[in-house]
């Protein structure tokens, strides 16, 4: 499936590669995962006890407490966040942390959504995926 | 986007700093949702303000702000804090997160945040009317103001709701706009009595109805008229938790859903579902991991008690005494905990050994560091967070349940 492109909406700056971690299941941060180790400690999900620092997160939709733009925010501050997030649709809570690593940290954290082909099907965990929020599109290398 | 002139103004500095830097994330974020212009807020409920949703950044940010100036626009309440703020020695909590707290406590009250650290805004200090436009964070507060008020609202996070609170205003995007406030889901409730529902059949009900609506707007057909807005609390929280639902309607009984076609907008239901015996079987089990023998901490009030289930909890233990193989903590904010100790209820339950969280919570406290085995809680939300947040089984159980629990004292030490 490599040097497939897939054109996404791009909602925050910034480029990053790396592993891509995906599941269908949606996500929420806040409760969900440790900003100190990156490590998921939700025992509801399928990334229970995985770490998601430096990865491409992949899933459908954020869920849960209002807090995880918080927790996103933390885990940057301590170099546990992810490279970038890919959504079928961003919601305000997940955005928020991404937008407030721009504008009050002066950091990178891409998010990109709506993409145009079932990312599902194309992107499996442990493909090294390339995210652009500049131009909006993911390219699976 | 459009913006008017003092919008500008504020974009262009002339407001400070602090109100620049806000106006700025605020401005992007309505790009990012093709927002046509910026409403003007009548109030702010801030969760970045909360230790455990912020940790040392929201410290940053927050001493950042000060010191650019920044203070509140609008009345802004505060979200319950991640230590309880009386009686502090009381929970031995670490020194080093429980003075971030109260650091964070004091940063905030700096800016002009209402000192009542409350999950239950609405209940008493910050309550809008219907149709108010309101920036406010924290799952059960939206659901509650979107829903069961019919105030208008995104689930705001931080540091979105610092921003609006700073500057009085929030992108005009999707809850703000009535077309998107129709429901997407019916849910029709089935072959269970609802007359026989208790509190706690009301948290399975939401937490199920929130599994199966999860990212939409379930439109709920099959409660009765007269459901009173304590059990719609516990159901909204409970629906929050596990669907993240931001507004739900209850047909002939919340504002915006007088009618099944009202609810939908004179639309067609994109999705529909039943809830039966069934999901609230399986909404049970989920919800405990464990049975009450293994209990050792009994938690109740999230959402924060009001003054009428601390009087509850007062006649239930009037006389009776929490066993020692046991702890009970009962979470509320300071002004109900003012009124509890006027009525006289803080007595009653202090002498019979229940530790009363005032402006915090089990979840956002580090519980975690207590080492607490299995926690039994009245709450479908805190059953639902308490084995990550507290890192602890859980057992759900009626308030009636957990204060036998308490008493009784069922675990072996």
């Amino acid at each position: 499936m490599s040097g497939i492109r897939v054109k996404c909406r791009g909602l925050t700056r910034g480029v990053a590669v790396g592993e891509a971690l995906v599941s269908r299941q949606p996500f929420g941060f806040w409760g969900e995962v440790d900003p100190y180790t990156g490590i998921v400690t939700d025992i509801h999900h399928e990334w229970y006890g995985q770490c998601i620092a430096g990865k491409i997160l992949i899933f459908p939709y954020g869920r849960g407490s209002t807090g995880s733009g918080g927790i996103i925010v933390e885990a940057y501050r301590r170099g546990k966040a992810p490279a970038a997030i890919v959504n079928l649709k961003t919601d305000f809570i997940l955005l928020s942390g991404p937008l407030s690593i721009e504008v009050l940290y002066g950091g990178r954290l891409p998010v990109v959504d709506r993409p145009e082909r079932d990312v599902f099907a194309i992107v499996k965990s442990g493909s090294i995926v390339k995210v652009d929020g500049d131009e909006g599109f993911i390219e699976i290398l | 986007m459009y913006l008017t002139r003092e919008e500008e103004r504020i974009l262009d500095g002339e407001r400070g700093e602090a109100a620049r830097r806000a106006m700025e994330l605020l401005v992007k974020l309505g790009d990012a949702y093709d927002a046509a212009r910026m409403i003007e807020i009548s109030s702010c409920h801030l969760v970045s303000c909360v230790y455990n949703v912020v940790y040392d950044s929201g410290l940053d940010v927050a001493e950042t702000f000060l010191k650019l100036g920044a203070r509140f626009a609008i009345p802004t309440t505060l979200c319950t804090a991640s230590a309880p703020l009386e009686r502090i020695s009381d929970f031995g909590f670490p020194d080093e997160w429980v003075e971030k707290q109260l650091k964070l406590c004091a940063l905030y009250r700096a800016m002009g945040g209402l000192d009542n650290w409350t999950c239950i805004p609405y209940w008493n200090v910050n309550a809008p009317s219907y149709g108010e436009h309101i920036a406010w964070g924290e799952s059960n507060c939206v659901s509650y103001a979107n829903s069961v008020i019919g105030a208008r609202t995104n689930r705001y996070s931080s540091y979105i709701e610092l921003c609006a609170a700073i500057t009085g205003r929030v992108p005009m995007i999707e809850l703000h706009i009535p077309e998107n406030r129709r429901g997407t889901i019916l849910v029709k409730l089935k072959g269970f009595d609802i007359s026989m529902m208790t509190a706690k059949d009301y948290g399975a009900l939401g937490y199920a109805i929130g599994q199966l609506s999860a990212g939409g707007i379930p439109v709920i057909d099959g409660l009765p008229q007269a459901v009173s807005k304590k059990m719609l609390r516990i159901m909204g929280a409970a629906a929050a938790s596990s669907g993240s639902v931001a507004l739900y309607h209850v047909i002939g009984v919340t504002p915006e859903a007088r009618s099944l076609e009202e609810a939908f907008g004179w639309d067609k239901p994109d999705d529909r579902v039943e809830v039966g015996l069934d999901e609230l079987k399986k909404a049970y089990l989920e919800l405990s991991t464990v049975e009450d023998r293994e209990v050792d901490l009994v938690f109740i009030g999230c959402p924060h008690y009001s003054i009428d289930q601390i009087g509850l909890v007062a006649d239930m233990l009037e006389g009776r005494r929490i066993h020692r193989n046991v702890e009970l903590w009962l979470a509320t904010d300071n002004i109900t905990y003012i009124l509890a100790c006027r009525m006289g209820y803080a007595e009653i339950l202090e002498r019979a050994g229940v530790k009363i969280m005032v402006g915090s919570c089990a979840m956002n406290a580090p519980t975690y560091t207590k080492g607490f085995k299995a926690i039994a809680t009245d709450s479908a939300k805190t059953a639902h967070y308490a084995p990550m947040q507290a890192k602890a089984d859980v057992f759900y159980g009626s308030l009636e349940e957990c204060i036998e629990i308490a008493v009784e004292g069922r675990v072996e030490r």
